[in-house]
Protein backbone atom coordinates (compact mmCIF):
# COMPACT_ATOMS: atom_id res chain seq x y z
CA UNK A 1 0.00 0.00 0.00
CA UNK A 2 1.69 2.88 -1.26
CA UNK A 3 0.21 5.05 1.92
CA UNK A 4 1.81 2.62 4.46
CA UNK A 5 5.13 2.44 2.46
CA UNK A 6 5.18 6.24 2.69
CA UNK A 7 4.89 6.22 6.08
CA UNK A 8 7.18 3.70 7.10
CA UNK A 9 9.99 4.91 4.29
CA UNK A 10 9.32 9.16 5.79
CA UNK A 11 8.18 9.12 9.09
CA UNK A 12 9.06 5.72 10.80
CA UNK A 13 12.95 6.10 10.10
CA UNK A 14 12.87 9.98 11.63
CA UNK A 15 14.32 9.37 15.16
CA UNK A 16 12.81 12.09 16.48
CA UNK A 17 9.06 10.67 15.71
CA UNK A 18 10.52 7.33 16.93
CA UNK A 19 11.10 9.00 20.54
CA UNK A 20 8.20 11.66 20.50
CA UNK A 21 5.86 8.36 19.83
CA UNK A 22 7.70 7.26 22.75
CA UNK A 23 6.78 10.19 24.31
CA UNK A 24 3.13 9.51 23.22
CA UNK A 25 2.76 6.56 24.31
CA UNK A 26 3.75 7.15 28.16
CA UNK A 27 1.46 10.09 28.00
CA UNK A 28 -1.23 8.14 26.81
CA UNK A 29 -0.90 5.66 29.86
CA UNK A 30 -0.36 7.94 32.33
CA UNK A 31 -4.07 9.00 31.25
CA UNK A 32 -3.27 12.78 30.66
CA UNK A 33 -5.60 15.02 29.02
CA UNK A 34 -5.54 15.92 24.98
CA UNK A 35 -3.29 19.24 25.55
CA UNK A 36 -1.19 18.16 27.68
CA UNK A 37 -0.78 14.87 25.70
CA UNK A 38 0.15 17.31 22.33
CA UNK A 39 2.39 19.76 24.18
CA UNK A 40 4.16 16.86 25.81
CA UNK A 41 4.81 15.10 22.46
CA UNK A 42 5.67 18.38 20.45
CA UNK A 43 8.29 19.29 23.72
CA UNK A 44 10.24 15.63 22.47
CA UNK A 45 10.31 16.02 19.00
CA UNK A 46 11.46 19.90 19.78
CA UNK A 47 14.14 18.18 22.26
CA UNK A 48 15.33 15.70 19.77
CA UNK A 49 16.08 18.45 17.58
CA UNK A 50 17.71 20.65 19.93
CA UNK A 51 20.29 17.87 20.98
CA UNK A 52 20.87 17.33 17.06
CA UNK A 53 22.05 20.54 16.53
CA UNK A 54 23.92 20.57 19.94
CA UNK A 55 25.56 17.56 18.41
CA UNK A 56 26.50 19.25 15.21
CA UNK A 57 28.49 22.25 17.16
CA UNK A 58 30.27 19.84 19.10
CA UNK A 59 31.40 17.23 15.94
CA UNK A 60 32.40 20.99 14.23
CA UNK A 61 35.00 21.96 17.19
CA UNK A 62 36.13 18.29 18.13
CA UNK A 63 37.26 17.78 13.98
CA UNK A 64 39.24 20.62 14.49
CA UNK A 65 40.84 19.73 17.92
CA UNK A 66 41.52 15.97 16.30
CA UNK A 67 43.52 17.86 13.76
CA UNK A 68 45.14 20.40 16.35
CA UNK A 69 46.30 18.03 18.34
CA UNK A 70 47.46 15.18 16.58
CA UNK A 71 49.88 18.25 14.90
CA UNK A 72 50.73 19.18 18.41
CA UNK A 73 51.65 15.91 19.64
CA UNK A 74 51.64 13.06 17.40
CA UNK A 75 48.94 11.36 19.28
CA UNK A 76 44.98 11.06 19.05
CA UNK A 77 43.20 12.98 21.62
CA UNK A 78 40.19 12.14 23.06
CA UNK A 79 37.76 14.03 24.80
CA UNK A 80 35.28 11.89 27.05
CA UNK A 81 31.78 12.85 26.44
CA UNK A 82 29.16 10.65 26.60
CA UNK A 83 26.26 13.40 25.78
CA UNK A 84 28.11 13.79 22.70
CA UNK A 85 28.49 10.09 21.86
CA UNK A 86 24.59 10.15 21.84
CA UNK A 87 24.44 13.41 20.11
CA UNK A 88 26.56 11.74 17.59
CA UNK A 89 24.94 8.66 17.31
CA UNK A 90 21.70 9.91 17.00
CA UNK A 91 22.56 12.61 14.50
CA UNK A 92 25.39 11.22 12.18
CA UNK A 93 24.75 7.08 12.57
CA UNK A 94 21.20 7.59 12.74
CA UNK A 95 20.80 5.20 15.51
CA UNK A 96 18.00 8.04 17.04
CA UNK A 97 15.44 5.35 16.54
CA UNK A 98 16.98 2.50 18.14
CA UNK A 99 18.42 4.60 21.09
CA UNK A 100 14.86 5.84 21.92
CA UNK A 101 12.98 2.13 21.39
CA UNK A 102 16.00 0.48 23.66
CA UNK A 103 15.30 3.40 26.28
CA UNK A 104 11.88 2.43 26.74
CA UNK A 105 12.66 -1.57 26.44
CA UNK A 106 15.17 -0.49 29.00
CA UNK A 107 12.39 0.58 31.69
CA UNK A 108 10.38 -2.56 30.61
CA UNK A 109 12.87 -4.96 31.45
CA UNK A 110 13.96 -3.41 34.84
CA UNK A 111 10.00 -3.96 35.29
CA UNK A 112 10.48 -7.59 34.38
CA UNK A 113 13.21 -7.91 36.70
CA UNK A 114 12.49 -6.09 39.48
CA UNK A 115 9.08 -8.01 39.66
CA UNK A 116 9.91 -11.51 39.05
CA UNK A 117 13.67 -11.46 41.09
CA UNK A 118 14.33 -10.47 44.48
CA UNK A 119 16.53 -7.53 42.98
CA UNK A 120 13.38 -5.20 43.70
CA UNK A 121 15.10 -2.02 42.36
CA UNK A 122 13.50 0.55 39.71
CA UNK A 123 16.19 2.65 38.44
CA UNK A 124 14.73 6.50 38.06
CA UNK A 125 17.66 8.23 36.48
CA UNK A 126 16.25 9.22 33.32
CA UNK A 127 19.93 10.42 31.60
CA UNK A 128 21.60 7.37 33.09
CA UNK A 129 19.29 5.21 31.36
CA UNK A 130 19.63 7.37 27.71
CA UNK A 131 23.27 6.98 28.09
CA UNK A 132 22.93 2.97 28.36
CA UNK A 133 20.76 2.80 26.00
CA UNK A 134 23.26 4.44 23.26
CA UNK A 135 26.59 2.86 24.47
CA UNK A 136 24.70 -0.48 23.72
CA UNK A 137 23.03 0.23 20.55
CA UNK A 138 25.91 1.65 19.06
CA UNK A 139 28.10 -1.67 20.06
CA UNK A 140 25.14 -3.93 19.37
CA UNK A 141 24.97 -2.58 15.62
CA UNK A 142 28.88 -2.43 15.12
CA UNK A 143 28.66 -6.32 16.56
CA UNK A 144 26.81 -7.06 13.53
CA UNK A 145 23.19 -7.58 15.01
CA UNK A 146 20.23 -6.89 12.90
CA UNK A 147 18.41 -3.41 14.02
CA UNK A 148 15.59 -5.36 15.39
CA UNK A 149 17.59 -7.87 17.88
CA UNK A 150 20.24 -4.43 18.52
CA UNK A 151 16.45 -3.23 19.95
CA UNK A 152 16.26 -6.63 21.75
CA UNK A 153 19.28 -7.34 23.08
CA UNK A 154 20.13 -3.99 24.44
CA UNK A 155 17.12 -3.61 26.20
CA UNK A 156 17.96 -6.96 28.43
CA UNK A 157 21.34 -6.13 28.73
CA UNK A 158 20.78 -2.24 29.91
CA UNK A 159 17.98 -3.88 31.88
CA UNK A 160 19.74 -6.34 33.61
CA UNK A 161 22.50 -3.27 34.22
CA UNK A 162 19.54 -1.39 35.74
CA UNK A 163 18.78 -3.96 38.04
CA UNK A 164 22.44 -5.63 38.93
CA UNK A 165 23.84 -2.51 39.43
CA UNK A 166 21.94 -0.82 42.35
CA UNK A 167 22.00 -4.56 44.05
CA UNK A 168 25.72 -4.66 43.78
CA UNK A 169 26.90 -1.21 45.09
CA UNK A 170 23.15 -1.79 47.99
CA UNK A 171 25.39 -3.35 50.72
CA UNK A 172 27.92 -0.27 51.08
CA UNK A 173 24.36 1.96 50.21
CA UNK A 174 23.57 0.59 53.06
CA UNK A 175 26.45 1.86 55.39
CA UNK A 176 26.35 5.17 53.75
CA UNK A 177 23.07 5.70 54.54
CA UNK A 178 21.88 3.78 57.97
CA UNK A 179 18.90 2.74 55.72
CA UNK A 180 17.76 0.21 53.21
CA UNK A 181 15.20 2.24 51.96
CA UNK A 182 16.93 4.31 49.05
CA UNK A 183 19.61 2.59 46.47
CA UNK A 184 21.50 3.97 43.78
CA UNK A 185 20.50 4.65 40.08
CA UNK A 186 23.97 5.94 39.08
CA UNK A 187 25.56 3.98 35.81
CA UNK A 188 29.61 4.24 37.20
CA UNK A 189 28.91 1.32 40.05
CA UNK A 190 31.90 -0.54 38.61
CA UNK A 191 33.85 2.36 39.55
CA UNK A 192 32.44 3.06 42.86
CA UNK A 193 32.98 -0.85 43.68
CA UNK A 194 36.62 -0.50 41.91
CA UNK A 195 37.24 2.33 44.60
CA UNK A 196 35.83 0.45 47.50
CA UNK A 197 37.70 -3.24 46.65
CA UNK A 198 41.02 -0.82 47.05
CA UNK A 199 39.87 1.46 50.05
CA UNK A 200 39.44 -1.96 51.95
CA UNK A 201 42.83 -3.33 50.62
CA UNK A 202 44.05 -0.29 52.50
CA UNK A 203 41.95 0.54 55.41
CA UNK A 204 43.78 0.68 58.88
CA UNK A 205 43.30 -3.00 59.47
CA UNK A 206 44.28 -2.75 63.56
CA UNK A 207 41.00 -0.51 63.83
CA UNK A 208 39.26 -3.10 62.13
CA UNK A 209 40.20 -6.24 63.89
CA UNK A 210 39.47 -3.79 67.32
CA UNK A 211 36.28 -2.95 65.60
CA UNK A 212 36.30 0.29 65.89
CA UNK A 213 35.10 2.42 62.68
CA UNK A 214 37.72 4.10 60.63
CA UNK A 215 38.51 7.32 60.14
CA UNK A 216 36.46 9.52 58.12
CA UNK A 217 37.31 12.69 56.44
CA UNK A 218 33.22 13.99 57.85
CA UNK A 219 35.54 14.66 60.80
CA UNK A 220 37.44 17.31 59.60
CA UNK A 221 36.73 20.72 57.98
CA UNK A 222 37.64 21.57 54.64
CA UNK A 223 38.66 24.91 53.05
CA UNK A 224 35.93 26.63 50.74
CA UNK A 225 38.47 26.45 47.34
CA UNK A 226 36.38 25.04 45.00
CA UNK A 227 33.75 27.89 44.21
CA UNK A 228 34.00 27.43 40.43
CA UNK A 229 32.19 24.13 40.63
CA UNK A 230 29.54 25.97 41.40
CA UNK A 231 28.87 25.67 37.79
CA UNK A 232 28.47 23.07 35.13
CA UNK A 233 29.94 24.81 32.37
CA UNK A 234 32.53 26.85 34.26
CA UNK A 235 33.77 23.12 35.35
CA UNK A 236 34.50 22.44 31.73
CA UNK A 237 35.95 25.65 30.78
CA UNK A 238 38.25 25.33 33.31
CA UNK A 239 39.61 21.92 31.20
CA UNK A 240 38.47 22.91 27.85
CA UNK A 241 39.71 26.49 27.46
CA UNK A 242 43.60 25.89 28.61
CA UNK A 243 43.61 22.57 26.32
CA UNK A 244 42.18 23.60 22.95
CA UNK A 245 44.96 27.17 23.45
CA UNK A 246 48.01 24.85 24.32
CA UNK A 247 47.33 22.80 21.71
CA UNK A 248 47.32 25.72 19.31
CA UNK A 249 50.24 27.05 20.69
CA UNK A 250 52.16 23.87 20.41
CA UNK A 251 50.91 22.87 16.31
CA UNK A 252 51.17 26.46 15.54
CA UNK A 253 49.32 28.63 13.05
CA UNK A 254 50.36 26.40 10.04
CA UNK A 255 48.99 23.26 11.04
CA UNK A 256 45.36 24.35 10.99
CA UNK A 257 44.83 27.28 8.43
CA UNK A 258 42.23 24.94 6.56
CA UNK A 259 40.51 25.72 9.68
CA UNK A 260 41.22 29.16 10.56
CA UNK A 261 41.03 31.16 7.73
CA UNK A 262 42.70 34.71 8.54
CA UNK A 263 41.63 34.73 12.42
CA UNK A 264 44.52 34.11 14.63
CA UNK A 265 45.29 30.55 15.18
CA UNK A 266 45.20 31.19 19.14
CA UNK A 267 41.80 33.14 19.17
CA UNK A 268 40.35 30.78 16.69
CA UNK A 269 41.07 28.02 19.46
CA UNK A 270 39.95 29.85 22.22
CA UNK A 271 36.62 30.40 20.57
CA UNK A 272 36.92 26.88 19.33
CA UNK A 273 36.54 25.50 22.63
CA UNK A 274 33.78 27.87 23.91
CA UNK A 275 32.22 26.48 21.17
CA UNK A 276 32.49 23.15 22.38
CA UNK A 277 31.10 24.28 25.96
CA UNK A 278 28.12 25.79 23.44
CA UNK A 279 27.59 22.37 22.21
CA UNK A 280 27.31 21.18 25.35
CA UNK A 281 24.88 23.16 26.62
CA UNK A 282 22.63 23.16 24.02
CA UNK A 283 22.70 19.38 23.75
CA UNK A 284 21.95 19.23 27.35
CA UNK A 285 18.66 21.35 27.21
CA UNK A 286 17.68 19.37 24.28
CA UNK A 287 18.34 16.05 26.49
CA UNK A 288 16.78 17.42 29.21
CA UNK A 289 13.64 18.66 27.07
CA UNK A 290 12.92 15.33 25.45
CA UNK A 291 13.18 13.66 28.36
CA UNK A 292 11.45 15.96 30.48
CA UNK A 293 8.02 13.93 29.71
CA UNK A 294 9.11 10.81 28.57
CA UNK A 295 10.80 10.08 31.99
CA UNK A 296 8.47 10.76 33.95
CA UNK A 297 5.97 8.98 32.85
CA UNK A 298 7.74 5.41 32.69
CA UNK A 299 8.93 6.13 35.83
CA UNK A 300 5.53 6.38 37.43
CA UNK A 301 4.35 3.04 35.58
CA UNK A 302 7.35 1.29 36.81
CA UNK A 303 6.97 2.22 40.18
CA UNK A 304 2.53 1.28 40.52
CA UNK A 305 3.80 -2.16 38.67
CA UNK A 306 6.43 -2.64 41.21
CA UNK A 307 5.18 -0.83 44.11
CA UNK A 308 7.24 -2.36 47.19
CA UNK A 309 10.42 -1.91 45.23
CA UNK A 310 13.21 0.51 46.14
CA UNK A 311 13.75 3.39 43.62
CA UNK A 312 17.62 3.66 42.67
CA UNK A 313 18.39 7.19 42.95
CA UNK A 314 21.31 9.87 40.94
CA UNK A 315 24.24 10.33 42.92
CA UNK A 316 23.73 13.21 44.98
CA UNK A 317 21.22 11.58 46.81
CA UNK A 318 24.45 10.50 48.99
CA UNK A 319 26.28 14.23 48.76
CA UNK A 320 24.35 14.78 52.34
CA UNK A 321 25.81 11.76 54.40
CA UNK A 322 29.28 12.38 53.55
CA UNK A 323 30.11 16.11 51.88
CA UNK A 324 33.39 16.22 52.17
CA UNK A 325 34.56 13.31 50.84
CA UNK A 326 32.60 14.11 47.75
CA UNK A 327 35.50 16.77 47.44
CA UNK A 328 37.87 14.38 48.21
CA UNK A 329 36.60 11.94 46.16
CA UNK A 330 36.35 14.88 43.27
CA UNK A 331 40.07 15.83 43.81
CA UNK A 332 41.92 12.36 44.00
CA UNK A 333 39.68 11.06 41.25
CA UNK A 334 41.19 14.22 39.00
CA UNK A 335 44.55 13.41 39.98
CA UNK A 336 44.34 9.56 39.06
CA UNK A 337 42.78 11.06 35.17
CA UNK A 338 45.77 13.57 34.79
CA UNK A 339 48.34 10.98 35.67
CA UNK A 340 46.40 8.75 33.04
CA UNK A 341 46.29 11.08 30.54
CA UNK A 342 50.01 11.34 30.77
CA UNK A 343 50.51 7.51 31.19
CA UNK A 344 48.03 6.08 29.08
CA UNK A 345 50.18 7.40 25.83
CA UNK A 346 53.20 5.57 27.13
CA UNK A 347 51.51 2.25 26.93
CA UNK A 348 50.19 3.05 23.21
CA UNK A 349 46.64 4.68 24.18
CA UNK A 350 45.43 7.44 23.32
CA UNK A 351 45.57 10.69 25.34
CA UNK A 352 42.42 10.95 27.26
CA UNK A 353 41.25 14.78 28.76
CA UNK A 354 40.00 14.72 31.89
CA UNK A 355 36.08 15.12 32.14
CA UNK A 356 35.66 17.65 35.07
CA UNK A 357 31.60 16.88 35.51
CA UNK A 358 32.57 13.35 35.56
CA UNK A 359 35.52 13.17 37.80
CA UNK A 360 32.68 15.61 39.84
CA UNK A 361 29.74 13.39 40.19
CA UNK A 362 31.39 9.92 39.64
CA UNK A 363 34.91 11.04 41.39
CA UNK A 364 32.87 12.62 44.26
CA UNK A 365 30.65 9.94 44.88
CA UNK A 366 33.51 7.18 45.02
CA UNK A 367 34.62 9.02 47.19
CA UNK A 368 32.21 8.27 49.78
CA UNK A 369 32.48 4.85 48.75
CA UNK A 370 35.93 5.43 49.57
CA UNK A 371 35.59 6.98 52.93
CA UNK A 372 32.92 5.00 54.11
CA UNK A 373 34.74 1.14 53.24
CA UNK A 374 38.38 2.32 53.98
CA UNK A 375 38.47 5.84 55.97
CA UNK A 376 41.19 8.68 55.06
CA UNK A 377 42.99 6.47 53.61
CA UNK A 378 40.78 4.33 51.45
CA UNK A 379 39.24 7.65 50.08
CA UNK A 380 42.56 9.15 49.11
CA UNK A 381 44.55 5.57 47.29
CA UNK A 382 41.09 4.57 45.88
CA UNK A 383 40.39 8.15 44.18
CA UNK A 384 43.65 7.84 43.07
CA UNK A 385 42.78 4.14 41.64
CA UNK A 386 39.41 5.00 40.36
CA UNK A 387 40.71 8.37 37.98
CA UNK A 388 42.94 5.44 36.30
CA UNK A 389 40.17 3.40 35.73
CA UNK A 390 37.91 5.48 34.79
CA UNK A 391 40.58 6.96 32.10
CA UNK A 392 41.77 3.33 30.89
CA UNK A 393 37.87 1.97 30.40
CA UNK A 394 37.16 5.14 27.80
CA UNK A 395 40.67 4.33 26.16
CA UNK A 396 39.88 0.88 25.28
CA UNK A 397 37.03 2.06 23.50
CA UNK A 398 39.09 4.13 21.39
CA UNK A 399 39.71 2.57 17.95
CA UNK A 400 36.30 1.07 17.64
CA UNK A 401 35.06 4.83 18.34
CA UNK A 402 37.10 5.97 15.89
CA UNK A 403 36.05 3.27 13.54
CA UNK A 404 32.72 3.51 13.56
CA UNK A 405 33.60 7.66 12.47
CA UNK A 406 33.19 9.53 16.03
CA UNK A 407 35.40 12.38 16.10
CA UNK A 408 38.07 11.74 18.64
CA UNK A 409 35.39 10.97 21.48
CA UNK A 410 34.52 8.30 23.66
CA UNK A 411 32.53 7.47 26.73
CA UNK A 412 32.42 8.16 30.48
CA UNK A 413 30.09 6.07 32.87
CA UNK A 414 32.09 3.22 33.70
CA UNK A 415 29.05 0.90 33.64
CA UNK A 416 27.90 1.77 30.27
CA UNK A 417 31.41 0.78 29.19
CA UNK A 418 31.69 -2.33 30.36
CA UNK A 419 28.29 -3.11 28.68
CA UNK A 420 29.85 -1.40 25.22
CA UNK A 421 32.81 -3.98 26.14
CA UNK A 422 30.53 -6.88 26.47
CA UNK A 423 29.05 -6.41 22.86
CA UNK A 424 32.69 -5.58 21.33
CA UNK A 425 34.51 -8.62 22.44
CA UNK A 426 31.86 -11.15 23.30
CA UNK A 427 28.70 -10.68 20.95
CA UNK A 428 30.78 -9.18 18.08
CA UNK A 429 33.00 -11.83 17.95
CA UNK A 430 30.31 -14.22 18.23
CA UNK A 431 28.59 -12.77 15.32
CA UNK A 432 31.92 -12.58 12.99
CA UNK A 433 32.67 -16.46 13.91
CA UNK A 434 28.26 -17.17 12.76
CA UNK B 1 33.67 -5.05 59.34
CA UNK B 2 34.10 -6.71 55.67
CA UNK B 3 33.74 -5.15 52.55
CA UNK B 4 30.03 -5.78 51.97
CA UNK B 5 28.41 -6.10 55.20
CA UNK B 6 25.90 -9.14 55.20
CA UNK B 7 22.10 -7.10 55.08
CA UNK B 8 20.16 -7.50 58.37
CA UNK B 9 18.11 -10.62 58.41
CA UNK B 10 14.60 -9.80 58.93
CA UNK B 11 13.74 -10.29 62.55
CA UNK B 12 9.72 -10.32 62.68
CA UNK B 13 8.32 -7.32 62.80
CA UNK B 14 6.70 -6.25 66.07
CA UNK B 15 2.99 -5.19 65.62
CA UNK B 16 2.95 -1.76 64.53
CA UNK B 17 1.90 0.51 67.70
CA UNK B 18 2.23 4.03 66.96
CA UNK B 19 3.12 6.45 69.84
CA UNK B 20 1.34 5.70 73.47
CA UNK B 21 -1.96 8.33 74.10
CA UNK B 22 0.38 9.76 76.91
CA UNK B 23 3.02 10.39 74.02
CA UNK B 24 0.60 11.53 71.92
CA UNK B 25 -0.33 13.98 74.59
CA UNK B 26 3.43 14.79 75.39
CA UNK B 27 3.77 15.82 71.66
CA UNK B 28 0.79 17.25 71.25
CA UNK B 29 1.66 19.94 74.53
CA UNK B 30 5.19 20.56 72.36
CA UNK B 31 4.01 20.88 69.19
CA UNK B 32 1.57 23.89 70.87
CA UNK B 33 4.84 25.15 72.91
CA UNK B 34 6.89 25.14 69.52
CA UNK B 35 4.52 27.08 67.49
CA UNK B 36 4.16 29.83 70.23
CA UNK B 37 7.79 29.96 70.23
CA UNK B 38 7.61 30.27 66.35
CA UNK B 39 5.70 33.31 66.33
CA UNK B 40 7.98 35.62 67.95
CA UNK B 41 11.13 33.47 66.64
CA UNK B 42 14.31 35.78 64.80
CA UNK B 43 15.66 34.42 61.55
CA UNK B 44 18.34 32.53 63.21
CA UNK B 45 16.28 30.67 65.76
CA UNK B 46 13.58 29.64 63.37
CA UNK B 47 14.79 26.52 61.06
CA UNK B 48 15.60 24.91 64.28
CA UNK B 49 12.06 25.34 65.55
CA UNK B 50 10.64 24.39 62.40
CA UNK B 51 12.91 20.95 62.50
CA UNK B 52 11.72 20.44 65.98
CA UNK B 53 8.00 20.65 64.98
CA UNK B 54 8.94 19.11 62.17
CA UNK B 55 10.38 16.08 64.21
CA UNK B 56 6.99 16.06 66.42
CA UNK B 57 4.84 15.80 63.79
CA UNK B 58 6.31 13.23 61.87
CA UNK B 59 6.57 11.19 65.32
CA UNK B 60 2.40 11.86 66.02
CA UNK B 61 2.29 10.33 62.62
CA UNK B 62 0.91 13.55 60.60
CA UNK B 63 3.03 13.52 57.54
CA UNK B 64 1.90 16.04 55.83
CA UNK B 65 2.76 18.70 58.00
CA UNK B 66 5.87 17.20 58.98
CA UNK B 67 6.54 17.79 55.54
CA UNK B 68 5.61 21.25 55.56
CA UNK B 69 7.44 22.35 58.71
CA UNK B 70 10.84 20.86 56.98
CA UNK B 71 10.38 22.10 53.75
CA UNK B 72 9.63 25.21 55.18
CA UNK B 73 12.77 25.24 56.95
CA UNK B 74 14.97 24.27 54.44
CA UNK B 75 13.46 27.16 52.57
CA UNK B 76 15.34 29.24 55.12
CA UNK B 77 18.81 27.32 55.85
CA UNK B 78 19.55 25.13 52.50
CA UNK B 79 22.09 22.77 54.58
CA UNK B 80 22.01 19.25 55.11
CA UNK B 81 20.93 18.36 58.10
CA UNK B 82 17.65 17.33 60.01
CA UNK B 83 15.31 19.15 57.68
CA UNK B 84 17.14 17.43 54.71
CA UNK B 85 17.56 13.91 55.93
CA UNK B 86 13.80 13.51 57.10
CA UNK B 87 12.34 15.75 54.32
CA UNK B 88 14.27 12.14 51.78
CA UNK B 89 12.79 9.39 54.48
CA UNK B 90 9.52 11.04 54.13
CA UNK B 91 8.97 11.25 50.70
CA UNK B 92 9.99 7.98 49.64
CA UNK B 93 7.39 6.97 52.35
CA UNK B 94 5.03 8.96 50.18
CA UNK B 95 6.24 7.65 47.39
CA UNK B 96 5.79 4.05 48.51
CA UNK B 97 2.17 4.47 49.85
CA UNK B 98 0.98 6.13 46.76
CA UNK B 99 2.35 3.37 44.23
CA UNK B 100 0.46 0.68 46.69
CA UNK B 101 -2.81 2.49 46.64
CA UNK B 102 -1.97 2.85 42.93
CA UNK B 103 -2.48 6.67 43.30
CA UNK B 104 -0.96 7.92 39.84
CA UNK B 105 -0.74 11.87 40.84
CA UNK B 106 0.39 11.22 43.98
CA UNK B 107 3.15 8.98 42.65
CA UNK B 108 4.38 11.67 40.04
CA UNK B 109 4.33 14.46 42.80
CA UNK B 110 6.31 12.70 45.31
CA UNK B 111 8.57 11.30 42.62
CA UNK B 112 8.86 15.04 41.19
CA UNK B 113 9.64 15.76 44.77
CA UNK B 114 12.47 14.07 45.13
CA UNK B 115 13.64 15.17 42.03
CA UNK B 116 13.64 18.23 43.06
CA UNK B 117 15.50 17.04 46.63
CA UNK B 118 18.71 15.65 44.26
CA UNK B 119 18.92 19.06 42.47
CA UNK B 120 19.15 20.86 46.11
CA UNK B 121 21.55 18.19 47.36
CA UNK B 122 23.97 19.69 44.43
CA UNK B 123 23.36 23.24 44.87
CA UNK B 124 23.58 22.77 48.71
CA UNK B 125 27.55 20.88 48.10
CA UNK B 126 28.06 23.43 45.55
CA UNK B 127 27.10 26.60 47.65
CA UNK B 128 29.24 24.95 51.18
CA UNK B 129 32.82 24.39 48.77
Amino acid sequence: MPVVDWIIANVLTQASIVIASVALLGLLLQRKGPGETIIGTFKTLLGFQVLAAGSSIIVGTLTYFGVVFEEAFGLTGIVPSIEAVNGFATNDLGLGGEIALTFLGIFVVNILLARITPWKYIFLTGQAILWMATMTVIFASAAGLPSWAVIVVSSIVGGIFAVAMPAIAQPIVRRITGNDSIALGHFCTVGYMVEAGVAYAVRDRKAARRGEPQSSWEELKLPRSLEFLQDTYMSLAVVMVPLFMITAVVAGPDAVTDFTGDTDFVMYAFMQSIQFIVGVYVLMAGVRLMLGEIVPAFRGISMRLVPNAKPALDAPVLFPYAPNSVIIGFVTTTVGTVIAMFGLPLLGFAVIVPGMLTNFFAGGTAGIFGNTVGGRRGAIVGGVVHGLFITLLPALLVTAFLSLGFPNLSATDSDTIVAALFFAFIVGPIMRAL
Amino acid sequence: MGLFSRKPKAEAAPAATGPTPERLAELATEIATLETELASADAESTPALLDRLGAAEQERGDLDAAIVHFEASLQQREVYGPAYHALLDLYNQQRAAAATAKDREGLDRWIAKIDDHMALSKRILRSNY
